[in-house]
């Protein structure tokens, strides 16, 4: 058979692929290997950004410990801010997401029209977004026109209360469309016959999503949920441009804080070892959802 | 039937919330649109105002501003030649992943997932030392380079989903005729994912065209990119709302258009990407 | 009679226009021994966007064809500017031959070598008669005063803080214009309590360096400093420097809400659409003000010096100016460049082109006053800087650790300004952290 012919050939059977995923291999790993080893290094310096790098001292450690440990540390607070902001978007954007999908999985006219509007917020550019923010939810905005019309009331979106908020209602505005669109490709892809089957064996609509709809969408779920995350860890420019993580600390998450401190106050130690410690709970927690996910998949 | 009055009821509570669901999401954009159309003090009246006179300043002075121009082209080159070098890679070392097995695949397969997990500005400073020795700070390439680290991975993983759908009777087919690797890849598999190539493609060339944060900090005026542009509005005296919302909207244009007409492409992408995994 | 009548007419013609010729030779002149010393030099220069920018833009064109020199602006946003510039500072490199530099740069610009002293260039024979160096006002000029005793930039676009407020609304109430902080506080809770859809007073709170810019004007009136003239100690955690970070906080309950998180275009907007009844910010504030395109209360403001404090008034000064590189190759035309658009004889275009005023002989013309009802305010004003400045005080600590230092002040003090901490924690963190960045 021909695997035999290919077989006698004297080129070692692992050079084709290597060479085939070699410029993407060396590409990739270069820049993040790079990356990340320099900025190992980086945060056991002493430096400040603007004076000559050659200028640097070693200083082990002690930035990781000044971040944890220091009473005028804001690292902490940075930590807890993100969690909420995470937690904030991801849940409602998920229900609300799938609960659309759900509702809007039957035949439908005006479907091509229904996703070319919807698809739209992931095309926006993130800082256009934030301005978009900045703009409606001032005190004489948009978002306070609308409050007020229903409900008689305005509210200080600028303010320590509802800041982080309004960054999260943001968040929701631009990515639960990109959620409804997904569950609802994945939905309208399900099996039919097993849906079929249940209604003849006169199973609930209740019934039919527990055990057939969600199991089988479970994982796109995660894998969607996956996606969204990795992507909010990095989210910079909306609340930048909204408020630039205050006022005092209250929308500052941990890309706003390794920014401000690397940049701003020019830190480059702290902000590298900040980084660094962002990688490492990015890794962790991705590797965490990951084999969820692969264990879900082996039991569907 | 019983059934047929709650179907209608779904089904008009269906059309309603689509509506509301389009009109939310189109309103803040149609709101800016009409910022950039109003005279400032206009623009944040309270009420505010439906009704207005016009002016096409805020447009025109767009091309008066220096850069502006030719950011808008040098994202168009920055974004082709990405996405270019992107799919031109990721298509071979997704037929490499499909099609062998060999030690170290899985690792791959993971270094590539925290490659594309990395927040970008995690990699500007080491990056942008690194540009400053090597003379690429403020390039196109250097430019187009740095965003593979986000790009690569995700290009990858999607069109390896795609190659999985080619059937494997094809693959066996055209190697009994002799075909080698390469050969495969030109007259299989690519043909036959190329929707799927394409929505790769489109989606890649969306997030470069997005990116703000790498182009900050490693362009400066060679380079400089449209997003950065936007961002530069925010002038010495006050932010000038009109002229900014007016180059937001020229910049994301281009996006709003590929998108309308992609969007089919854009979604089995995405889905594709995620139920295959 | 007709004859007559026309010669007269034609002989004052010829005057006329002979003096005109006149009046244009010294620039004209100039111009030609530039060009022929220094015509076909191509120069490149550093730019932010700015009211003065847009002026400069318009004069170019003459000075490239007047002289022959080639001007190639690379502009961009003033943060990207500040970036570029510790781009080149730790790169050691220098890409332009000016930049504008900001009065916050300067310390750093001047003490690692990026900038050239500029005294030698002032006085050389390139500088044309009609430049007039001294009538920049002095203030502006010492912004750019590093201690080694030479200035490293020529200020072009001064900047100080006053008090802006509603003519008609305190008329309309009767209330007198407050000269002191206390009047301040007072006045801004009666329009906040008792008129309709204004607040009392409307400034910038956001955090970090706007926190730090706004702060740092009540400092002194209060009795407080960043850094202490006599000992060169941290001083942040004086009694007056606490009192100043407690008015306010205080004064936070009279402005528009969400002041918290304003930064000034959002200061700006409330007062000029009339939710505001006074405003403390910027003086580069004003021309918008008076601007019908933009403000709902041109013609009805009124400007006056800041109000006092316990400890008297003062001021500070701001501003950009235009350094030459050390490293560049073409220094002859580059200060034949920054001497033709900062001069006295351009400045009525500069001036008419929207330009913002740093010299005396323009903040003084009594026209130019009339036209301008801030001029007057401006010129008190400096007054009051320069008072500051006597104290051997300056609202910008000349350090190239400044942005460390305004960043650490502008966090905590937003903090304690919305009540996350208290405002001794505040300032016990500031005096901690500032000491430690200052000691290294």
């Amino acid at each position: 058979m021909t695997h035999n012919a290919r077989s006698q050939r004297r080129r070692p059977a692992w050079l084709a692929p290597a060479l085939l995923i070699l410029p993407a291999f060396a590409v990739v790993f270069s820049i993040a290997a790079y990356s990340a080893i320099s900025l190992f290094q980086l945060s056991t310096v002493d430096l400040t950004f603007g004076e000559p790098f050659r200028l640097a001292e070693g200083v082990g450690l002690e930035n990781y410990q000044w971040l944890l440990t220091n009473e005028h540390s804001t690292f902490g607070a940075t930590l807890r801010v993100t969690i909420h902001y995470l937690l904030g978007t991801l849940i409602p954007e998920l229900l609300i997401g799938f609960a659309i999908a759900l509702l809007l999985n039957r035949k439908m006219r005006g479907n091509s029209l229904f996703t070319a509007v919807l698809i739209i917020p992931v095309v926006l550019m993130p800082s256009m977004v934030g301005l978009i923010g900045r703009l409606y939810f001032s005190y004489d905005g948009l978002i306070n026109f609308f409050f007020e019309t229903f409900t008689g009331i305005r509210h200080n979106w600028y303010g320590k209360d509802l800041a982080l908020w309004a960054v999260i209602l943001v968040d929701i505005w631009e990515w639960t469309p990109f959620f409804i669109l997904i569950l609802l490709a994945g939905l309208q892809t399900l099996p039919v016959e097993p849906f079929e089957a249940a209604r003849v064996d006169g199973a609930s609509r209740w019934q039919s999503f527990a055990h057939l709809t969600l199991p089988m969408m479970l994982p796109l779920i995660l894998t969607t949920l996956i996606l969204r995350f990795m992507d909010v860890l990095r989210l910079f420019d909306v609340i930048f441009v909204m408020f630039s993580g205050g006022p005092g600390t209250t929308t500052t998450t941990l890309p706003l804080y390794v920014y401000r401190t690397t940049l701003v106050q020019r830190d480059v130690g702290r902000g590298s070892a900040a980084s660094v410690m962002l990688i490492i709970i990015i890794v962790a927690l991705t590797v965490i959802l990951i084999k969820m996910r692969e264990r879900i998949k082996f039991e569907a | 039937m019983a059934n047929s009055g709650r179907a209608q009821l779904e089904r008009l509570l269906a059309y309603l919330i689509s509506l509301l669901a389009i009109l939310v999401t189109l309103f803040p954009i149609v709101w800016l649109l009409t910022i950039s159309f109003k005279r400032q003090r206009d623009a944040f009246a309270m009420p505010p105002k439906f009704i207005f006179e016009p002016i096409w300043d805020h447009y025109l002075s767009l091309l008066d501003r220096p850069g502006f121009v030719s950011a808008f082209l040098n994202t168009v080159y920055v974004t082709a030649l990405g996405v270019t070098i992107a799919i031109a890679i990721a298509i071979f070392a997704s037929y490499s992943i499909h099609r062998f097995k060999f030690r170290g695949k899985k690792l791959f397969g993971v270094w590539l997932l925290l490659a594309y997990m990395l927040p970008e500005f995690l990699f500007v400073i080491p990056m942008f030392v690194l540009y400053q020795r090597i003379g690429w700070y403020d390039t196109h390439i250097g430019l187009a380079l740095v965003y593979q680290v986000h790009s690569l991975p995700f290009a990858v993983w999607l069109i390896r989903s795609f190659f999985k759908e080619v059937p494997a009777e094809l693959d066996d087919a055209a190697r009994i005729d002799g075909c080698s690797h390469l050969g495969t890849l030109r007259n299989v598999y690519i043909p036959l994912a190329a929707p799927g190539i394409a929505a790769t493609a489109i989606l890649t060339a969306i997030w470069i065209w997005n990116e703000l944060t790498i182009a900050l900090s490693l362009s400066f005026s060679e380079a400089q990119t449209i997003t950065v542009a936007v961002a530069s509005f925010r002038g010495y005296t006050s932010i000038a709302w009109g002229p900014m919302s007016a180059a937001s909207i020229v910049a994301i244009a281009p996006m709003l258009i590929f998108a309308v007409f992609a969007q089919k492409y854009i979604v089995k992408g995405l889905t594709l990407g995620s139920l295959k995994g | 009679m007709n004859v007559r009548f026309t010669l007269v007419l034609l002989i004052v013609a010829l005057v006329f226009s002979s003096f005109t010729a006149i009046a244009q030779d010294p620039i004209e002149e100039w111009a030609a021994g530039i060009k022929e010393a220094y015509g076909g030099t191509e120069i490149t220069v550093a730019v932010a966007s700015h009211p003065s920018i847009e002026a400069f833009k318009t004069m170019i064109p003459r000075f490239e064809e007047l002289t022959g020199i080639t001007v190639v602006l690379d502009e961009m946003e003033e943060g990207q500017l500040g970036q570029r510039m510790l781009l080149e500072v730790s790169a050691e490199s220098a890409s332009y031959d000016a930049m504008m530099t900001a009065i916050e740069w300067s310390p750093l610009v001047a003490s690692s070598g990026y900038a050239t002293p500029l005294e030698p260039w002032i006085e050389s024979d390139i500088t044309p008669d009609w430049f007039n160096y001294e009538d920049i006002l002095q203030a502006y000029r010492d912004m750019f005063l590093w201690e080694d005793g030479m200035h490293y930039g020529i200020p072009f676009a001064g900047e100080t803080v006053f008090m802006f407020y509603r003519q008609d609304l305190f008329e309309e109430h009767g209330i007198a214009v407050p000269t002191t902080y206390d009047e301040v506080m007072e006045a801004a809770a009666y329009f906040s309590e008792n008129v309709d859809g204004v607040h009392g007073i409307s400034y910038r709170a956001r955090l970090g360096w706007e926190f730090t810019y706004m702060w740092s004007i009540f400092l002194a009136p209060f009795g407080g400093m960043m850094v202490d003239p006599a000992t060169g100690d941290v001083a942040l955690d004086s009694p007056g420097t606490v009192a100043s970070l407690e008015y306010i906080r205080d004064l936070w309950q009279h402005g528009p809400v969400g002041v918290e998180s304003f930064s000034f275009p959002e200061a700006w907007d409330a007062f000029m659409l009339g939710r505001a009844a006074i405003m403390i910010e910027a003086s580069a504030a004003a021309p918008e003000v008076e601007n019908p395109d933009k403000s709902l209360v041109a013609g009805m403001t009124g400007y006056s010096p800041l109000p006092a404090g316990p400890s008297g008034a003062y001021s500070g000064v701001w501003g950009w100016s235009y350094a030459m590189m050390d490293d560049s190759m073409n220094k002859e035309a580059t200060w034949a460049f920054i001497a033709y658009l900062t001069s006295e004889g351009l400045q009525a275009d500069y001036l008419a082109n929207g330009g913002i005023v740093s010299r005396s002989s323009a903040l003084g013309d009594p026209d130019l006053q009339a036209a301008n009802p801030y001029y007057e305010a401006t010129l008190a004003t400096l007054e009051q800087a320069a008072a500051l400045g006597e104290l051997g005080l300056s609202v910008v600590l000349p350090t190239p650790k400044w942005s460390q230092v305004s960043e650490i002040m502008g966090i905590e003090g937003a903090r304690a300004f919305i009540g996350e901490i208290t405002v001794e924690e505040a300032i016990a963190s500031m005096q901690a952290q500032v000491s430690e960045v200052l000691a290294e």
